[in-house]
């Protein structure tokens, strides 16, 4: 793998497509992911393991093309693979072996001369907390082990890009919560990108720095995560007791405002940081505590949900990148 | 000793200081910047794995016993044809004990490979472990072709090295071992082609009757009663029917039929059997059925989902 290839988006695809008999997984997706951790965020079925796989080249699409980390994952398959890290969701241990064996395996599988990949077998192991249990059968593990284990058979190699399909699958809370630092120090410390398929926002939340969403085979928003959840043209105002009487103050000086249902929380159209101004004033001059001031800034849920229900979605941002990748994927 | 003097260097990198006789390793996460290996590699890896599975290393005990018995078994007839001749100072003459032996412990050569094929491939399928595999730097015919080499080696312990072995011993016991060597190079041939012949046919065979099932029992039924019934049925119509050409049905003897090549390649005739065909049908037959299988073997993992 060239430079020249490295600075290259990590992934790029264009037009891509595929479809199983009558079902269309992917649709015409053409997607762009930069380095570091990138959320690939949808409902079952939305297309996001067609989509792994389909980079990993393990499956041909019908239309369209694919790179990673500069490499034709078609006609460069093979020595794509061994730069890339890919967990699957569903089992996939042979519950016979004992860890440590089994991620020495496949880290020879991916190229590793045999002493280095007991060495970095051993090691990846410690690092994602099983330095202890290496040498017990994985068929005794927990869930939260097993999927430790499928971490770490992924990562053995050192890849330069790690797919992770649905990492945080069947764990609890806690399980969740550990392999989520975990990923994140993955991207963040190891410097490895990595492309986290989930259809948990929350999980993509904490530790994503862009997001890609799938809906029924077609990207609906893509875009590093501050730019899609920035600010949106509203101030949040939330007040002790009713508001209505500083609502109106700020009609008055000519500012929008939308008030919630019971009047203790409302919405002022942002123009300039001046209107910070006029609602501390407003609430000097209507004597009314104000409990809670904040830009209104956009969830995942509320992008996901814009996208999903096909509406333009908020201003801002966020919405122009959405329509940017819609106009794109046209 | 720890944090008596030095400092610790934490950028990440594996730093050691020596503080008298203590050592201090920081286990961050290492990048490897040394030399990736190729398919070659990957493939040979991938066969010593699957050799390793098949004799039972690194696996529990009960997982030894019968590939390490029927091995055994195997050695048995070269052991004891080699005592009697050493205590009895060549009693036996020179009596050319290959195709006898070859008929003798076909019925084991057949449940080697049908106790060890299932073991190789049912499990990777079952477990879903395939989808790591082929998402590694390896085509599907890579692992296929592994399975297939370290089955055929394996086997090649049972059908080869016990014969090799007594006809080295032969050698040595002989009163010239250079003049035996020269006047046996022929056995030596075909006890070396009959024996791959044999492991090869036994292999395949049985790892394309196993891709169809993921469960090993099962695998190891299908494979045993295929063989027997097909031997059973067709020494039957063979032998017992006078149809015109039922001496062909023969050829479909999934048990006998390397047997049979291998008597060919002696010059023997096999005892259960006398035919008119003469020995080229059975190993073109066998080289058929041969390509078959290895044909739906790779057909099945072709359509094996990721």
């Amino acid at each position: 793998m060239t430079n020249a290839a490295l600075a290259e988006p990590v992934v790029r695809t264009e037009n891509l497509s595929k479809r199983y008999g009558n079902v269309l997984a992917l649709d015409h997706v053409s997607l762009s992911v930069s380095a570091g951790c990138t959320g690939l965020l949808g409902p079952n079925g939305a297309g996001k393991s067609t989509m792994i796989k389909l980079l990993l080249g393990l499956l041909t699409p019908d239309e369209g093309r694919a790179t990673v980390a500069g490499c034709d994952v078609y006609t460069q398959a093979l020595a794509l693979r061994a730069f890339v890290g890919y967990m699957p969701e569903h089992d996939c241990l042979p519950t016979d072996w004992l860890a440590q064996d089994f991620v020495r395996y496949m880290g020879e599988l991916h190229g590793l001369p045999a002493r280095v990949a007991i060495q970095r077998a051993s090691d990846t192991l410690y690092h994602v907390g099983l330095g202890e249990e290496r040498y017990r059968a994985i068929g005794g593990f927990s869930t939260g082990m097993k999927q430790r284990v499928k971490l770490a058979q992924a990562l053995v190699h050192d890849p330069r890009v790690m797919l992770l399909d649905e990492p945080t699958n069947g764990l609890d809370p806690a399980g969740r919560d550990e392999m989520i630092a975990l990923i994140g120090r993955i991207a963040h410390e190891m410097g490895i990108h990595v492309i986290l398929s989930s259809h948990l926002l929350t999980d993509v939340e904490r530790v994503a720095d862009s997001v890609i969403m799938l809906n029924q085979g077609r990207v609906i928003a893509q875009g590093p995560l501050a730019e899609l959840t920035t600010a949106t043209g509203a101030v949040s105002v939330r007040t002790r007791g009713q508001g209505a009487a500083l609502a109106q103050a700020l009609q008055a000086r000519g500012y929008s405002v939308e008030s919630d249902r019971n009047g203790y929380e409302f919405q002022v159209g942002y123009r300039s940081d001046e209107v910070y101004d006029a609602i501390r004033d407003a609430a000097v001059e209507t004597n009314i505590p104000i409990m809670y001031l904040k830009r209104r800034s956009l969830s995942l849920e509320d992008i996901y949900l814009a996208g999903e229900s096909g509406e333009p979605g908020p201003a801002g941002p966020a919405a122009q990148a959405t329509t940017q990748v819609k106009e794109a994927a046209r | 000793m720890i944090g008596q003097q030095g400092n610790l260097d934490n950028t990440g990198n594996t730093e050691r200081i020596s503080v008298g006789q203590a050592r201090i390793v920081d286990r961050g996460y290492q990048h490897y910047t040394g030399t990736r290996l190729g398919v070659s590699h990957t493939f040979s890896v991938m066969t010593w794995a699957a050799a390793r599975r098949g004799l039972g290393l690194r696996r529990p005990f009960r997982d030894k016993i019968l590939p390490w018995s029927l091995i055994g078994i195997a050695f048995l007839p070269t052991a004891a044809f080699l005592l009697i001749q050493v205590i009895s100072r060549g009693a036996l003459g020179k009596a050319t004990l290959y195709p006898p032996i070859f008929n003798n412990l076909a019925l084991f050569y057949l449940l080697f490979a049908g106790l060890v094929a299932p073991d190789l491939i049912c499990a990777d399928r079952r477990m879903k472990v395939v989808s790591l595999y082929f998402a590694s730097p390896i085509r599907r015919i890579h692992y296929i072709g592994a399975q297939v080499l370290a089955l055929v080696s394996l086997l090649s312990l049972l059908t080869v090295l016990p014969l090799l072995l007594l006809f080295i011993g032969n050698a040595l016991l002989a009163d010239s071992a250079a003049n035996y060597v020269r006047d046996h190079a022929g056995d030596l041939w075909h006890l070396l082609v009959g024996g791959l012949l044999m492991a090869t046919f036994y292999s395949v065979l049985a790892l394309a009757v196993s891709s169809f099932t993921d469960r090993r029992p099962y695998a190891s039924g299908y494979f045993l009663g295929l063989a027997l019934i097909s031997s059973v049925v067709s020494t039957v119509i063979a032998r017992g029917m006078n149809f015109n050409g039922h001496e062909w049905f023969v050829l479909l003897d999934l048990w006998q039929l390397p047997v049979y090549v291998v008597d060919w390649f002696f010059g023997a005739t096999h005892p259960n059997i006398r035919l008119s065909l003469t020995g080229g049908p059975y190993l073109i037959a066998a080289l058929v059925i041969i390509a078959l299988a290895f044909a739906a073997l790779v057909w099945r993992y072709m359509e094996v989902k990721d």
